[in-house]
């Protein structure tokens, strides 16, 4: 399965742009210090192709996002709304990238670890394309990963 | 024994995941599992922060949240592999992940129909809330091992329901 670094970046570009009204430079921010707190979002993918593909970025990110998305002010959104809004990101971009996949996949609900100090693995995937872009100087990171195939052995 | 997935009833559901966890226990980490009364879930985030989440696709739809007190994460992986592996190396969130799998892998052979299950995402901290979205219940079980205590929370509906359909929309773009 191939998917182009350009396809995710162009995903990520067109959600940003048409959920969030905001533009993305792709790259990210070379040096920046880690968010003190931060959100990772997921959704898995099934089917024809099993992966997921996961979003990360600051919580001021998310905090930006839902400000736009539940047409709030940033200092009334709550931490709910901070994961219901990378969650919908993820969710679309999940969506889109299903598109591009043989069919027939499924995508899963997604899920959201937000904290100061957390790791979060997908055991028995292999990363296939990670893309750091940036949005009003923050870094946020689109993830693919896809199922790790068992390896053959010898008979 | 299978039942008709379109009338996935909490105490059926209940019912699967405790034959489940007391499959995988018994059987794998040789503990019994004693439960207390399982309910809806009303509160945000997981009730412990050593987490497995591995969701279903298919004729069946949701996510099934192992979330474990760091205790009994610990001994459980222990037992389970037969050697101590530190909280949040990667060899600890892969028997997360393996146990996870496990677990709603005894399940779905009695859930029915035709499911898909998703890799295990593992996260692992003392500092985070873990969520998982959806709109369906989510049935919470809590399970007491002679390690520590451990939860269950499983929302999964047919693909048929219209929670199911208001939910996964796709919103494509361009």
């Amino acid at each position: 399965m191939e998917i182009e670094l350009d396809q995710i970046t162009q995903i990520a570009a067109m959600t940003w742009e048409a959920i969030l009204g905001m533009t993305i430079e792709s790259g990210g921010i070379a040096g920046a210090p880690a968010p003190a707190r931060s959100i990772a979002a997921c959704v898995h993918i099934t089917g024809a192709w099993d992966g997921a593909v996961l979003l990360d970025c600051s919580v001021e990110v998310a905090r930006h996002a839902a400000s736009v998305m539940f047409s709030a002010r940033e200092e009334d959104v709550s931490v709910c709304d901070e994961q219901d809004s990378v969650a919908e990101l993820v969710n679309i971009i999940g969506g889109n990238l299903k598109a591009l996949l043989p069919e027939k996949c499924f995508l899963s609900l997604p899920a959201v670890v937000e904290g100061a100090d957390f790791s979060s693995r997908i055991p028995g995937s292999r990363l296939l394309l990670r893309v750091p872009f940036s949005c009003q100087g923050h870094n946020v990171t689109v993830t693919l990963r896809e199922r790790e195939k068992p390896v053959a052995t010898a008979a | 024994m299978q039942h008709d997935i379109n009338h996935l009833s909490v105490p059926r559901l209940v019912a699967i995941f405790a034959e489940a966890v007391r499959d995988v226990f018994e059987t794998m980490i040789h503990v019994k599992i004693r439960f207390s009364n399982p309910s809806i879930k009303q509160d945000f985030g997981t009730a412990y922060k050593t987490c497995g989440i591995i969701e279903l696709n298919g004729d069946l739809s949701g996510s099934v949240v192992v979330s474990f007190s760091t205790e009994a994460a610990v001994k459980s992986i222990e037992c389970f592999c037969g050697m101590h592996f530190e909280p949040g190396t990667p060899a600890f969130t892969d028997a997360i992940g393996e146990l996870t799998n496990l677990i709603v892998g005894s399940a779905k052979r009695h859930l029915g129909g035709a499911t898909n299950i998703s890799l295990p995402s593992v996260s692992v901290s003392d500092g985070c809330t873990v969520a998982v979205n959806g709109k369906q219940p989510c049935v919470v079980l809590p399970c007491s091992s002679p390690f520590g205590e451990f939860t269950i929370e499983a929302r999964i509906q047919p693909r048929t329901s219209p929670i199911f359909k208001e939910q996964h929309h796709e919103m494509p773009l361009g």
